[in-house]
Formats: C-alpha cells, sequence, structure tokens
C-alpha cells in the first residue's frame, strides 16, 4: 500500500472513520458489490452510499463498506468532497481533488476513486429521476 | 521412493510453474486445497494421449489408437501393465478396478450417489456441521423434494468430532446414509472414518465420504475403512482437472444384487452405458462401464495413472508428515505474533498435527478484506479467501448477512493457506513476514 494512503488511513482510524454510518431515510442511496463499481474484488466486499439532499444540495453524506484501506480512503474523501455541494458541484468533483486531499494517485487508489466518482454520478442521476417522476427511476439497474 | 530424508527440493523441479517469474519472484502457491499444482510426468501423460493417440478407448473402437487408450486405462494388470483404472484402485486398496467409477470431479461423485442411491421414505441423511457446498447441497435439493431429511451432527468444544453425538443420532434408527467431509477443506481436520464406519454400518446405514482433502494428503485404504462410496478429484492431488473418483463397494454396483435394499442406480444413462436396446426398452451394463455415460475425458483418465504413480513415488506417509511440519511452524509463527491479539484466530483443532496441510483463520479487524490480493501483489504468495464454499457454517457462526458489517467493528474476513509436499518452510517463512508487514500497513499491530 502507498504510504499516504497508509497515513491517511492512520488518521481515519484514530477518527474511527468520521464518516461511516447509515443514513435513515436518505434521499438516494447506492450501492457496489465485489467487483462492481469500486473494483474492490475480493469476497465480501460492498459499498453502500446515502445522500441526503435539500434544495438541491448534499446536506449528508454517508457510507457502509466492507472493503480493504485504499477504497475507505477514498470513500472517506467523497464524502467530505461531496458533503455540502450542490449537485452539480458535486458532479464536478474530480479524481485530482482526491489526489491531492490523499497525497498519491497510485493506480489502485485510482481504480477506487473511478468507481465512486461513478457511484456518486449514478445517485445524482438517481436522484433527479426520481424527483422528476420518471417512473423508471427505481428500477435503474447498474 | 527418491530418498527418505523428505525434502520438497527433490521434487520441486518437476513443476514448470514453479519456474516462472513475477517481478523477479518467483511463485509461492499455498491455495493447494483449491487446486494442486501439475508435475511434468502428468502433463507428460495428458500431452501423449492428444498428441500419439487421441482416439476413443474403452469398448467403443477396436483400432490401433483406441487399444492404446485402451491400455492405459483399462488393462488390469493380467498382461503387465496396469491402466490408471487398476492403478487407483491399488492406490486405495480396493477389491477391483470395477469398485472405481470416473466422474467429473468430486461434486459430481456425490451427486451420482445422491441422485442413485435408492432412498426410502422417511430415510435422513447425516452430515457435519461444515460440509463443503458439493456436500450440502445435493442433500438440501432432496429434501427440499421431500426424499430424505438432512441432519448434521456438530463438532464439539475442541473442534473435533463428537462420535458420543453422532451415535445418538444413529439410534434413531431414521440415518440411511452418512455422508461426511473425510478432510475438513475448512480446518484441515480429519474425522475418525473407521469408527464412523463401523457404528453406521452396526446402525444399518451407509457411509459416504467426501475425501476430496483425504486422499491428496494420507494414505487411505477403503478396505480397511470398510468405506461404502469415496469421493475425491484427481485436481487436488496434481492430477489432471475434470476427473473425479467415485468408489463403490461392488456389492452396491452388482447388478446380480438389485433385489438387496441398498444399491446405486446410474444417475446419468445414455450412451458406453448400454448393453442393448430397443425402441421401447434397454439393458444396462455393469459397473463401471454403466455409470460412466457419453464419452469420457481419456486425456486425463491416461493422466489419473501417471498421477497416483507420481505420488506413490513419492509416498503418503511422508507428505502427510511434510504437511504437518509446515503447518506446525506456520501456526506457532503466526499464533506467537498474534495469538493474544484477540481479533486473530486459527480455525480447527488447536493442535496442528490435526489439520493436515490446511490452516484457516479469521482476521476481525477494520478493513480486513483483500489480504490475499495483497499477498499476491507483494510476495507472489497465493492463498484463499472468502468461505471456501462453506456459506452454510459461517452465516451459522456469524449470523446471515455477517458478509454486510453495519460497522467496521464488524468487518471480519476469513483466509486458508494449505499445503503440498512442494511447499516449503521458506516459503511460509516469506508468507508470515508478508502477512506482518500488510498488518502493519493496516495498523492491526
Amino acid at each position: 500500500m502507498n504510504k499516504a494512503i497508509i497515513q491517511y488511513y492512520r488518521r481515519l482510524l484514530k477518527a474511527d472513520f468520521g464518516n461511516s454510518g447509515e443514513i435513515e431515510n436518505a434521499s438516494v442511496f447506492v450501492e457496489a458489490i465485489g467487483e462492481k463499481m469500486v473494483h474492490c474484488g475480493n469476497s465480501g466486499n460492498y459499498m453502500q452510499i446515502y445522500l441526503d439532499i435539500e434544495d438541491d444540495t448534499i446536506v449528508d453524506i454517508r457510507y457502509l463498506c466492507s472493503c480493504e484501506p485504499t477504497a475507505n480512503v477514498g470513500v472517506e474523501v467523497l464524502c467530505d468532497l461531496a458533503r455540502g455541494k450542490t449537485l452539480d458541484e458535486a458532479l464536478a468533483i474530480g479524481e485530482d481533488r482526491f489526489y491531492r486531499e490523499i497525497g498519491c494517485d497510485d493506480d489502485e487508489l485510482k481504480l477506487k476513486v473511478r468507481g465512486l466518482i461513478e457511484m456518486l454520478h449514478e445517485a445524482v442521476a438517481r436522484y433527479r429521476n426520481k424527483e422528476s417522476g420518471n417512473p423508471a427511476a427505481e428500477n435503474i439497474q447498474w | 521412493m527418491k530418498d527418505s530424508a523428505f525434502s520438497p527440493d527433490a521434487y520441486r523441479n518437476d513443476f514448470p510453474s514453479l519456474r516462472r517469474k513475477r517481478d523477479g519472484k518467483g511463485p509461492i502457491y499455498l491455495d493447494n486445497a483449491c487446486t494442486t499444482l501439475t508435475p511434468q510426468p502428468v502433463i507428460d501423460a495428458m500431452t501423449e494421449y492428444y498428441t500419439d493417440f487421441p482416439g476413443c478407448g474403452g469398448r467403443r473402437s477396436h483400432h490401433w489408437f483406441a487399444g492404446e487408450v485402451t491400455r492405459r486405462v483399462e488393462a488390469d494388470g493380467t498382461m503387465g501393465g496396469k491402466g490408471s483404472r487398476r492403478l487407483i484402485a491399488d492406490f486405495l486398496n480396493a477389491r477391483s478396478e470395477k469398485e472405481i467409477l470416473f466422474t467429473l470431479n468430486t461434486t459430481h461423485a456425490i451427486n451420482a450417489v445422491a441422485l442413485g442411491f435408492n432412498f426410502r421414505p422417511g430415510d435422513t441423511v447425516l452430515l457435519t456441521d461444515r460440509e463443503h457446498n458439493s456436500n450440502l447441497i445435493p442433500w438440501l435439493r432432496l429434501q427440499n423434494a421431500g426424499r430424505l431429511r438432512v441432519d448434521h451432527v456438530p463438532m464439539n468444544a475442541a473442534e473435533e468430532f463428537d462420535i458420543d453425538l453422532y451415535e445418538q443420532k444413529l439410534k434413531g434408527g431414521k440415518v440411511r446414509l452418512v455422508s461426511m467431509a473425510y478432510t475438513s477443506n475448512m480446518t484441515g481436520y480429519t474425522i475418525p472414518a473407521a469408527e464412523i464406519i463401523r457404528l453406521a454400518h452396526q446402525y444399518g446405514a451407509r457411509v459416504l465420504l467426501d475425501a476430496a482433502q483425504t486422499v491428496p494428503h494420507q494414505a487411505v485404504d477403503v478396505q480397511d475403512l470398510d468405506a461404502d462410496f469415496l469421493a475425491f478429484s484427481l485436481h487436488k492431488m496434481c492430477g489432471p482437472r475434470g476427473l473425479g473418483v467415485l468408489y463403490a463397494k461392488a456389492e452396491l454396483l452388482d447388478k446380480a444384487a438389485s433385489g438387496s435394499a441398498d444399491r446405486l442406480e446410474p444417475a446419468i444413462v445414455g450412451g458406453g452405458t448400454v448393453e442393448d436396446a430397443t425402441y421401447d426398452a434397454y439393458s444396462l451394463l455393469g459397473a463401471p462401464d454403466g455409470f460412466e455415460a457419453g464419452i469420457p475425458n481419456y486425456s486425463a483418465e491416461v493422466a489419473a495413472g501417471a498421477t497416483v504413480r507420481y505420488l506413490g513415488e513419492i509416498g503418503l506417509d511422508r507428505i502427510a508428515a511434510h504437511e504437518r511440519r509446515l503447518n506446525d511452524f506456520l501456526t506457532g509463527e503466526l499464533l506467537d505474533r498474534y495469538g493474544d491479539l484477540g481479533w486473530f484466530r486459527i480455525f480447527g483443532p488447536a493442535d496442528p498435527a490435526k489439520r493436515s496441510g490446511v490452516l484457516s483463520f479469521e482476521v476481525h479487524r477494520p478493513n480486513s478484506t483483500g489480504i490475499a490480493t495483497e499477498l499476491d501483489r507483494k510476495n507472489n504468495i497465493m492463498i484463499r479467501d472468502g468461505v471456501f464454499c462453506v456459506h452454510s457454517y459461517f452465516n451459522a457462526r456469524y449470523g446471515q448477512g455477517w458478509i454486510r458489517p453495519r460497522s467496521h467493528k464488524e468487518h471480519r474476513m476469513i483466509y486458508r493457506a494449505s499445503f503440498y509436499f512442494y511447499n516449503t518452510i521458506e516459503e511460509c517463512r516469506a508468507f508470515v513476514e508478508t502477512l506482518d508487514e500488510i498488518f502493519t500497513e493496516r495498523c492491526y499491530i
């Protein structure tokens, strides 16, 4: 594991994973399992992201996971970056923001970050479809 | 036998895959309970079939190539050479090569019994509480269809077989078949099969042993055991993929004994199994032909003979002793480092000598998944993660849904290192040192 990721992960452990948890009655929820999306790749890996959205703004974002440290570092940064942002601002968050925050851009981290950004985009699309009354919104398969 | 003082180095050169390099480092293969590496004599035997005589053997065709196939698979030794079926019979000390039925793998062999044994309404099949899905799902399917009932014998507090509880269940008089993993793929523990069979027979039950993790690692004598059925796969013993064996006692296969209470009928019929047929009727051949429908995997059948010859030359007792040494060393190293930390636990009996070549452990720490991938990435160390096809045990132990923890405190993952005769103490040391590095990075230690 990259040293910068290890350092970041140690801070998360001390803070007891500050963004971890479930949002009851979340505005939208997305999930990725195994190889899908976050490329966790091992038995038991999963990532769930919950968004609470008011007036087109992400007022809270949390996650539940079972994954290795790199993915966990990535999702913690995602929560910090997206919380308080409007949906459009959240959609504009690029990979580089993650790498600057963490202090490295190794290949493993890139895979996780791209998967997490994809999940965020999926969550926003799903929320907007639901708000627009599109009956297909609840049935998106991904 | 090559030498009496066992050294894996005497055999490692037989394995082309062990000579490979990635990032300048060789492989450290500790996933042998899943499948084993293949030595050159076995590769040569498989290749020989496709290169020299790729025809139909058995009793199908009668020509040059067919004769070569038949001789290598079916020769019974009376004319000098022995074919694979006879060699396997000798390997297991079966009475006759007709008791050796070729299947696709162990799973297929167990299904052949599940679908072919003449169960009666009210019968119970008795399992342990930690069976591989291959020895659970076939029985659950029959239970769901109302054809039998499935019951379990849990291991005792020492993680060993509870013979008293087992006998209590037999006393109920409903158990028709005992079907158990002879050696667990999860813990490496070997059940006391001889005593289990003796008691089963005393109470009128037959016994099927899932010996997929036993036959490759220790000497098995089916006559000494008095086993009724025994299943295993060649690929877990340096042999070809796609070939398993179902040993079945002759009295259970004998056409003349069709009136007996216990009998195995072929689960799959068709080409190669038929004595004669009309538009309305058919008669089947006896064993083994009647149980081996369709064109078989001739290449694998030819190589099966080379496989048991190869293992026989090494010696199963020496293989077992070497695996015990490896397991003893690795268990000691792991427990010295992590045994008192509260989040590291080895599955199965405490004594590594009772765990064959398997060492499964739980890491109950945040973000404990992905360690197998990191071992591979860092030092080409190949082990297994997950639940090893024993979902039922882990769901019972941790509660269904444990694989989706709701907090970091609930994170856990299970890993398995499994050995064979070509593994070394140096490989075990590299495994521990790399694991230590990963645990350090993750702040577990």
